[in-house]
């Protein structure tokens, strides 16, 4: 089984937000997404390429509404990178979460969410990558 | 209800068969029980679980500098181990016949432990950073777990059950299941130490 894991910290005013993935397997998928191309996250295009990959297989929406994922922070390591982001507001989310799930058809994202009334876990599979967190 | 995610995790990876040496060490570890003998093997399983997750627990706390090829390496000695044992004695240990149920748990909790530092490494970067969120997951995993060797236990059961309706005694199952598991053993390990 391969996996990712997420954890977020639901506030009034914005959700503190980490995923933390494998560096290899994060690699394959953006050198996947680059036609092939070798990935070294330890680069210093490594945060960026990193961002731009989360960004186009993350998305947030609160009822309609689009949010916007605010990269701020990456911290690479060999074992596994962790990307540091936040969104404006709190719940409700709807998140779409097809992180690494073109590369692993056994791929699961573990949602570790610590919201107003509680904690919350949640998955996404390839096979239903979303989420609602309320 | 949704399956807490890592119940699911511990559960599949005790029912992984893409990595024999749990499913081999549970099979060899109950193959001189009978069900009726279930404080013993469940005993075991259950000191197993805890020996493994606190062994995750701790090594994804402390980081301890290990070496990653002795500890799998020391993963397939635990099951020549235990399958060796059932093969030594024939298929009847003699601690079994004398209830020895304080040096068993004593092993199963020390395997644990040796199986738990080698799978930190591929769960430990993953895990929250909220010590609630923390311990739930270690929680669930263990349960998992339980789980998952429960299965194996349940089918190993069944087996033995059928080769017992077959004519097989409950010592030459074990005896059979402890010769194919060290077989087995033999080849991963002759991949392992000789590469």
């Amino acid at each position: 089984m391969h996996l990712a894991s997420h954890e977020i910290s639901v506030g009034p005013k914005r959700s503190e937000w980490v995923v933390r993935l494998f560096t290899d397997d994060l690699e394959d998928a953006i050198s996947a997404s680059l036609g092939g191309t070798k990935v070294r996250l330890e680069r210093t295009e490594g945060r960026s390429q990193a961002e731009q990959y989360v960004r186009s297989k993350l998305t947030v929406y609160r009822g309609r509404k689009a949010l916007t994922l605010y990269m701020d922070g990456f911290t690479y390591q060999p074992d596994a990178v962790e990307i540091r982001m936040h969104v404006d507001g709190g719940l409700p989310l709807t998140v779409t979460d097809k992180l690494l799930h073109e590369r692993f058809e056994d791929q699961r994202n573990v949602y570790f969410v610590r919201g107003p009334k509680g904690r919350l876990d949640a998955v996404s599979t390839a096979s239903n990558p979303k989420i609602e967190l309320r | 209800m949704n399956t807490p995610p890592f119940a699911e995790l511990g559960f599949y990876h005790i029912l992984d068969v893409a990595a024999w040496d749990h499913l081999l060490f549970v099979a060899a570890l109950i193959a001189p029980f009978a069900p009726r003998d279930y404080k013993l093997w469940l005993g075991a399983l259950t000191a197993f679980t805890l020996g493994h997750t606190a062994a995750m627990a701790g090594q994804v706390a402390l980081h301890l500098p290990l070496n990653e090829r002795l500890v799998e390496g020391s993963v397939l000695a635990t099951l020549l181990f235990t399958a060796g044992r059932v093969v030594w004695f024939k298929g009847a240990p003699k601690t079994s016949r004398r209830g020895w149920f304080g040096p068993e748990l004593a092993v199963a909790v020390a395997f644990g432990i040796v199986h738990g530092l080698a799978f930190a490494k591929d769960l430990g970067p993953l895990l929250p950073s909220d010590p609630g969120a923390l311990w739930a997951a270690w929680g669930w995993f263990a349960g998992g777990i339980e789980l998952g060797q429960l299965c194996v236990v349940a089918a190993v059961f069944v087996v033995r059950w059928m080769a017992s309706a077959r004519g097989f005694s409950p010592k030459d199952f074990a005896l059979s299941l402890g010769a194919l598991t060290l077989g087995i053993s033999l080849h991963l390990a002759s991949q392992w130490y000789l590469v």
